[in-house]
Formats: structure tokens, sequence, C-alpha cells
């Protein structure tokens, strides 16, 4: 795109820049959307990208970069847009993150750059996150993406365990360094939650192959089915194999699970079963793909965080009528608004201050009805946290299928197989926090496996600290583990 | 080794039970680790309790991933909730909740039968 074409009479002041109405973004309407997978939120058209992106203040110094745990040039990128280069504010953005697609749609930007964009504070902050996917977009459908220049080889190879978003930017960081990288995913697709766990209505598939096909462009290998830690161990990765570091990215996919009566009937799955059945296993399209879900007409929920809200709203789109079921209240939901802003126009049933105290199954072990108890919430504490309290008054629901959404620990299969690697009491992987090296020398984690449970950005964020760390060690700087 | 069949086409006519009887009654026994179908594996941990034979059973729940990520494969061991795939797939076949497992097989059974007629063989 030729910039001078770019119709701008003088560059704005902040004073005009702050009068210009902050653009909204285009949705299907909840009607249509939940007759279909289809993504929800549309995008941003040129005229509105240009327009949202002329809000920013370019303030002198930008907080919001620092929000960011990946260091975006965020007014930068903006000002790109507004000179009409998308393209270019792509790749501005890739200097740092190599997931804007991802990270535009699935990043809670209220919580990072967005809350500390100046303009919040009397109005609705710049849509940053918004017009980061914009850009990786017009990028994409452009064909616009360009490959980075890759140094020497350095003739040093290192296997990276798992394919989410920290496995693909640190195997990203090091690919780029010249060294040669190997990645070992335990399915048979590569992207790890961002294929298992985010709905499609969130994040189009294509959106996700395309970043992977970039990948294998820079000269990634992605060797799929193989669980690291049971078909290989670290061991034989490190002195078997030849790998001179690995990386450990297997994430929080170990889900908690409600201990209670009927839990284990037939029809209560954890949302990650469930997701991961229908995502990953396609078996929405089942009997042309061979893996079922049971999805019945009463959708039972556990649950109000982002995941609760992926499977209500996933529920409803398989002809469902979901309810969420919550112990505390709508205020205390730890989904984003968005999320819950969105499962809302979408029409669930909800039971705020209700907990699941069981799950009545019929002679088959089939799940038929929920038990739960009515909490009230207590005084705040010295937090000003208000904590549900029972009431001993129970009610009895309908419901064929149940689904447990309520956070995932720590993957356990490398650091039960490995006595080298030591976790926390709670399975998290122990690192060094500059160079993300664990306990056994060679062998670094970053993404959830180091946090127990963050975001894809964290997650990246991470992975780039891991990649410079690894990179050091392999070319001779540093080689301590993690001591004591 | 004994080869058992149901209708005696090989080896002795029976189930692995009638077998492990056989060896029961012939010499002293100290481990008996089972693999097979679930009531393979009920029958002969029912049929070792009794005599407090150390038995190992190596449980085929249903999994998705098979990785420790979606729980589909819990199983009832002691009264605790396991995952087959990640703690197992072996278990001490006294402290397995057989009945659970059993039912728990079944939960696709419709479907596993619409899966099995689509692939026309």
């Amino acid at each position: 795109m030729n910039d001078q074409t770019a119709k701008e009479p003088h560059v704005l002041n902040k004073r005009e820049r702050s009068m210009i109405a902050h653009q909204e973004m285009p949705l299907r309407p909840p009607q249509t959307r939940i007759h279909s997978f289809d993504e929800v939120p549309i995008g941003y058209s040129d005229e509105q990208a240009r327009t949202e992106s002329l809000r920013c203040l370019h303030c002198t110094t930008p907080a919001c970069i620092g929000a960011c745990p990946v260091g975006i040039d965020i007014p930068g990128f903006l000002r790109l847009i507004e000179q009409g280069n998308p393209g270019a504010a792509a790749k501005k953005i890739r200097e740092t993150n190599f997931l804007p697609a991802v990270c535009g749609r699935v990043c809670p930007q209220d919580k990072q750059c967005q809350a500390v964009c100046v303009v919040g504070r009397r109005n609705i902050p710049v849509g940053i996150g918004n017009l980061e996917r914009y850009a990786a977009d017009y990028e994409r459908t452009h064909g616009l993406f360009e490959i980075p220049d890759i140094k020497e080889p350095t003739g040093k190879r290192v296997a990276i365990i798992g394919s989410g978003p920290a496995g693909l930017s640190a195997a990203f960081a090091l690919a780029i360094e010249g060294h040669e990288v190997t990645v070992f995913e335990a399915s048979h697709r590569a992207g790890g939650v961002l294929v298992y766990g985010i709905p499609r209505f969130r994040l189009p598939i294509k959106v996700i192959d395309e970043d992977i096909r970039f990948l294998s462009k820079l000269g990634i290998r992605f060797v799929y089915n193989m669980v690291i830690g049971k078909i290989l161990t670290l061991e034989d990765l490190l002195y078997r194999e030849g790998f001179d570091a690995v990386l450990i990215g297997t994430g929080a996919g170990l889900p908690r699970l409600l201990n209670v009566p009927g839990s284990n009937a037939n029809g209560v799955y954890s949302a990650n079963e469930y997701l991961t059945r229908i995502y990953l296993m396609e078996a929405n399209r089942f009997p042309n793909y061979s893996t079922p879900v049971f999805s019945g007409k009463k959708v039972a929920v556990v649950g109000a965080g982002n995941t609760a809200m992926d499977v209500l709203r996933t529920a409803k789109r398989l002809g469902a009528e979901p309810t969420c079921y919550y112990r505390r209240s709508h205020q205390e939901a730890p989904a984003r608004s968005e999320e819950l802003k969105h499962a809302e126009q979408e029409e669930m049933n909800w039971r705020w201050l209700s907990n699941p105290v069981e799950f009545i199954v019929d002679e088959d072990n089939f799940v038929k009805q929920i038990k739960c108890e009515r909490m009230v919430l207590s005084e705040p504490d010295e937090t000003g946290r208000q904590k549900p309290v029972p009431t001993g008054e129970f009610f009895v629901e309908e419901c064929d299928t149940v689904v447990m959404a309520l956070g995932c620990s720590v993957n356990p299969i490398i650091p039960s197989t490995d006595a080298e690697i030591r976790t926390n009491k709670w399975g998290v992987i122990l690192v060094d926090p500059t160079t993300c090296q664990t306990s056994k020398t060679g062998v670094f984690a970053a993404g959830d496996a180091i946090t127990g449970g963050s975001t894809v950005i964290q997650a990246m964020g991470q992975a780039k600290k891991a990649a410079a760390g690894i990179h050091e060690y392999l070319m001779g700087k540093s080689n301590s583990a993690l001591k004591a | 080794m004994l080869i058992t069949t149901n209708d005696g086409s090989a080896g002795l006519k029976g189930f692995v039970t009638d077998a492990l009887l056989k060896v029961l009654e012939r010499e002293k026994v100290i481990y008996v680790l089972a693999v097979g179908p679930v009531p393979m594996m009920k029958a002969v941990s029912e049929m070792t309790r009794a005599l407090h034979i150390a038995t190992y059973v190596s449980l085929n729940a249903i999994m998705v991933d098979g990785t420790g990520m979606c729980g589909a494969c819990r199983v009832t061991v002691g009264g605790e909730t396991k995952f087959a795939c990640f703690h197992g797939p072996d278990f001490d076949g006294h402290k397995v909740d057989f009945e659970n497992l059993t039912k728990r097989q079944k939960m696709f059974a419709k479907q596993e039968k619409i899966a099995f007629d689509n692939m026309h063989l």
C-alpha cells in the first residue's frame, strides 16, 4: 500500500483526537450467531480502524507499552494504521509478538494495555485489541506475511515440548537465532489450548493454522502424536536424541473437578473434555468424525470464568438450553466482561449464588438432575472480598449433561517422569526467574507450566525470556541450572 | 501359557478365571496381573480378593487425549478419583470401583454403534 494516498489534511492534535467517538466492534446478531461456529466479532472496516487509531493521544511516555507482557510498540503500530498502512502496522507488531491475530482476539486488553490507556480515564480507551486484530487480519488476507531474516545456523538443536502459545513463541525466537528447532506435540494438530480450548467463534482455526504454516516456513519441524514423558523422556531427548536444550511448554491442562456425589457419572465432563471433543476432535460433526460428544438438551455448566462462558456458548450452538451455576454472584464472575456480555446476549439461564452439591443419576449412572445449595455473600473481609456462605437451603433442577469449568492445574506428566524437575506443592515447575531454566541443566520451561495458569500473552512473554535464556545457554554464556 | 476360549475351539473351554483357578489350585501365587476386558479384570480381582493375593489390573477407561488433560478416563480407586491415563493405567484391582467403571464404559454405547455402522465394514 502506498501511504502517500492517505487522505490526511494535517496531524490531529490531542484535543481533536479526544473528540473522536470510539468505534464499536461490529458483532454478528445473537439470533443468527447461535446457529453457527462463525466468529462473533466481525472485525473493523478500514474506515473504522483508521478512525479508532486516531483516538490514540501518542503520550510522551506511553503506559500501554509497559502494560503489555511482550511490550508491543502500541502507539507505533496505531500510527501506521492511522497513516493507512495496516500491513506495516502488522509488521511492527510482529517485531515483538508473532501471534497478533490470536492476541488481538483473546488477550485481556481490559486488564492490560487498555486498562492504563490515558484516553480511558475520561472516555472509552482506544480499542487496541481490535486494532491489533485488524492489522493482523489485513496482513493475512492480503498475503503480506514476510519470512524474517534467519541468522547463520548455530548447529544447536532445541526440543520444544508443547505447541501452545509458549512453545510456538519460543520456537519462533530460537529459529530466528539460527537454532534447529523441533516442536513435539501430544495431539495430532498444533496450537495447544488455542485449538482444543478456545471456541472457533472466538478464534477461527484458519488464524492458528496460518501462524503454524508461517513457523514451518522458518524451518521449524513439528512432530505430532508425541507425548513427552511417556513415549520419550527428557533424558531420551537430551542424551539419545541429541538435543542441546529442551523447553517445557506443556501448559496447565489438568482439569479441576468437583468432588461431590455423582462427579463421575456419565454425562459429567470437565470443560477440557467437552471442548476438546468438539474443537480438537470435531465431535459436533459426528458421525462424519468418529469422536462423539454427549451434549444433551439441558446442559449445566459449573463455574463463571471465561471457559464456562465458552462452554455455555458452545452448548447453545449444539442446540441445548444451557444453565450456568456459580456459587458467587454475577459481580464476582471471573470471566472477561466481554465474554460474559456475549454469553448474556445469547440467552443462557443463570443461577447465581448456587453451589452444586450433587449430580443425581439414573439407574445407568447417567446424570439426570443437579442439586445445589443456595449461598449468600458474607460481609466483606479485610481484603474487601465477600465469601459465599451456605444457607442450608437446596434446590434441584433437571439436566442431562454437566460440564465443570473450574480451572486447571499444571500438566503433571513431565515432572512425574523426571525426578530432577522440581515443582512447588501445586505442581508448578520451578524456574530461574531470569533465564527460565529449571532445576535440570539444559531444560527450561515457560507458559502456564510455570505460572499454574495465565493468559496467552503472558505465556508468550515468558517464552521470549526462556528463548533468550536458552540462546545464552547454547552459546556457552551461562549454564547453571536453578539451585535450591 | 494357558489359553482359554469361550467355545473351546482352542485351549481350555471357559473363562480366564477358570484357568486362574486351576493355577491357584496347583501352586502358590503371590501376584496376579490382569489385562483385558473390564468384566474379566473385575472377575479376576474378585477371585483373588478373598485369597489376599496382590492383584493389579490395567484399565482401558475411555480416553480422549491420554495426557491428563480431559479427565474422561477417571476411575474411582480406593474412594479417590484417579485418571487412568496419568495415574495408571495399572491399579490395585482390589481397590477399583468396577461398577462405576463398567457403567462409564457404556457412556457412548449408542454413538459407538452409529460410528461402527457408519464405517460400512
